[in-house]
């Protein structure tokens, strides 16, 4: 069995390779959107932990608003036509015990997520989002499939 | 006549629609393409505003240190006393120290702005790293008669780490340290752990900053003090680019200050940051489901 590369993704971070990879990342009350090209049949993968830049700080993917909009055109760059593009979304839990405002983060990361997905006509084709469990996600890039784990525990108030 | 009787009002009327539909699809279509590149020229000029913004700024942040740098090396080369060529190389040294310093702050704020950016941990000391800093801005330092004080047992600095990001991270704290410090002729920096943690706490003794405006501290080009200090060079990038860096080792930075007293920066830092342990072959787990 030919043994694939690995990546691990930071928080904040994305990545895009032509190349096959095995994409490790965890998920807290971050969101990774996880896209896939099925015309030139590879993916990408971002991270991001709060929903929109406020306009402070740096314009980094650590936003959502700006992580999948570039994740998408790393995408084009490397030839892929929008229309051929499929998303699937994780994460987003309130892991947080503490304030109603922390506990949104989640929510929030999910909502912007599906709402740029929605104006940019990319199709969410699967999900597994919310609830108050972390999660482990491996992104096999070569055929788009994800491998899904829950971290710490039995499976609460998930779905 | 018989070549025009198939040819009825109806016949006439649905042509004439199916013509009329075709065309409004042709002008739809020319609408949302003018509408692209309304979208993509805003865009543009946005980008363009942006780019000249950015550049008159770096402009003078780029040409001034490398104009001194030009002319101290042109006057060590032609100086025959020793002493004058001894302290105009100080100022060279100085000069591109700080170019390098402001590069490389570029560099790092286009690196995570991109989000390309990983993880390389490896066995180190914290004091060697806070220690290698402060020899590096020595001459910075001794310019407003700073010196730097380490509080720390070096046996118990060690941490697994990332070291490029740990000195981005405090050279520009202890850079901003220096220009800030006014009260004293030094800067504390301690080193204390805690569980899992290590404590690095920067303190100056200088001008503090408004408990309103600690929040704009980590914005990017945001200087508070634009008019206050001659050596006050950089874009505003240093502390935006030290807190960016220190989420990325899994760490976060801490700020208490009272004006006209001074600062006390904490980053506090994992002992350990390994993320090679969270890759592993399991996709073969119990639990994993797939998508």
């Amino acid at each position: 069995m030919e043994v694939q590369k690995t990546f691990y993704l930071l928080p904040g971070a994305l990545f895009v390779s032509r190349e096959p990879h095995m994409i490790t990342t965890i998920l807290g009350s971050c969101v990774a959107v996880c896209l896939y090209d099925k015309a030139n049949l590879y993916g990408g993968i971002n991270h991001f932990m709060l929903p929109n830049w406020s306009g402070q700080g740096l314009a980094s993917p650590k936003y959502g608003d700006i992580a999948i909009k570039k994740l998408i055109a790393e995408m084009t760059q490397l030839g892929s036509r929008k229309e051929f593009l499929i998303a699937k979304l994780f994460g987003g839990a309130s892991v947080l015990e503490a304030t109603s405002e922390t506990m949104m983060i989640g929510l929030k990361n999910i909502a912007v997520a599906k709402d740029t997905l929605h104006s940019l006509n990319i199709p969410l084709v699967s999900q597994n989002t919310g609830g108050n469990l972390g999660r482990k996600i491996i992104y096999n890039s070569a055929d788009g499939t994800i491998y899904h784990k829950y971290l710490g525990g039995n499976k609460i108030g998930n779905k | 006549m018989e070549f025009n009787k198939d040819i009825t009002d109806e016949f006439l009327l649905n042509e004439l629609r199916l013509r009329f539909e075709d065309r409004n699809k042709h002008i739809n279509e020319l609408e949302v393409l003018n509408q692209r590149l309304r979208d993509l020229n805003k865009k543009l000029i946005e980008s363009e505003a942006m780019k000249s913004h950015f550049l008159s700024n770096m402009s003078n942040e780029i040409i001034n240190p490398f104009s001194s740098i030009i002319g101290l090396a042109k006057i060590i080369s032609l100086s025959p006393d020793p002493q004058e060529m001894k302290r105009k190389a100080a100022f060279l040294y100085d000069e591109a120290r700080i170019l390098d310093f402001q590069f490389k702050n570029i560099f790092w704020a286009a690196q995570l702005e991109s989000g390309k950016i990983d993880l390389h941990s490896q066995k180190l000391n914290i004091y060697d790293i806070l220690q290698s800093i402060a020899n590096k801005l020595e001459y910075q330092a001794a310019k407003k008669h700073i010196v730097f004080e380490i509080n720390a047992e070096r046996d118990k600095c060690e941490i697994f780490s990332d070291a490029y990001k740990l000195e981005a991270i405090f050279e520009n704290i202890l850079d901003n340290a220096i220009k800030f410090n006014k009260n004293s002729e030094k800067v504390i920096l301690r080193i204390t752990s805690k569980g899992n943690n290590i404590y690095v706490a920067v303190i100056d003794f200088g001008i503090g900053i408004n408990p309103k405006d600690i929040h704009l501290i980590f914005d990017r080009f945001k200087k508070l003090n634009e008019e206050i200090y001659t050596d006050n060079y950089g874009q505003g990038l240093g502390l935006a680019v030290a807190k960016e860096l220190t989420e990325v080792i899994q760490g976060q930075i801490h700020i208490e200050s009272t004006v006209n007293k001074g600062t006390m920066f904490t980053v506090e830092l994992p002992v350990s940051v390994d993320v090679n342990k969270q890759i592993g072959n399991s996709i073969f787990d119990d639990g994993v489901e797939l998508f």
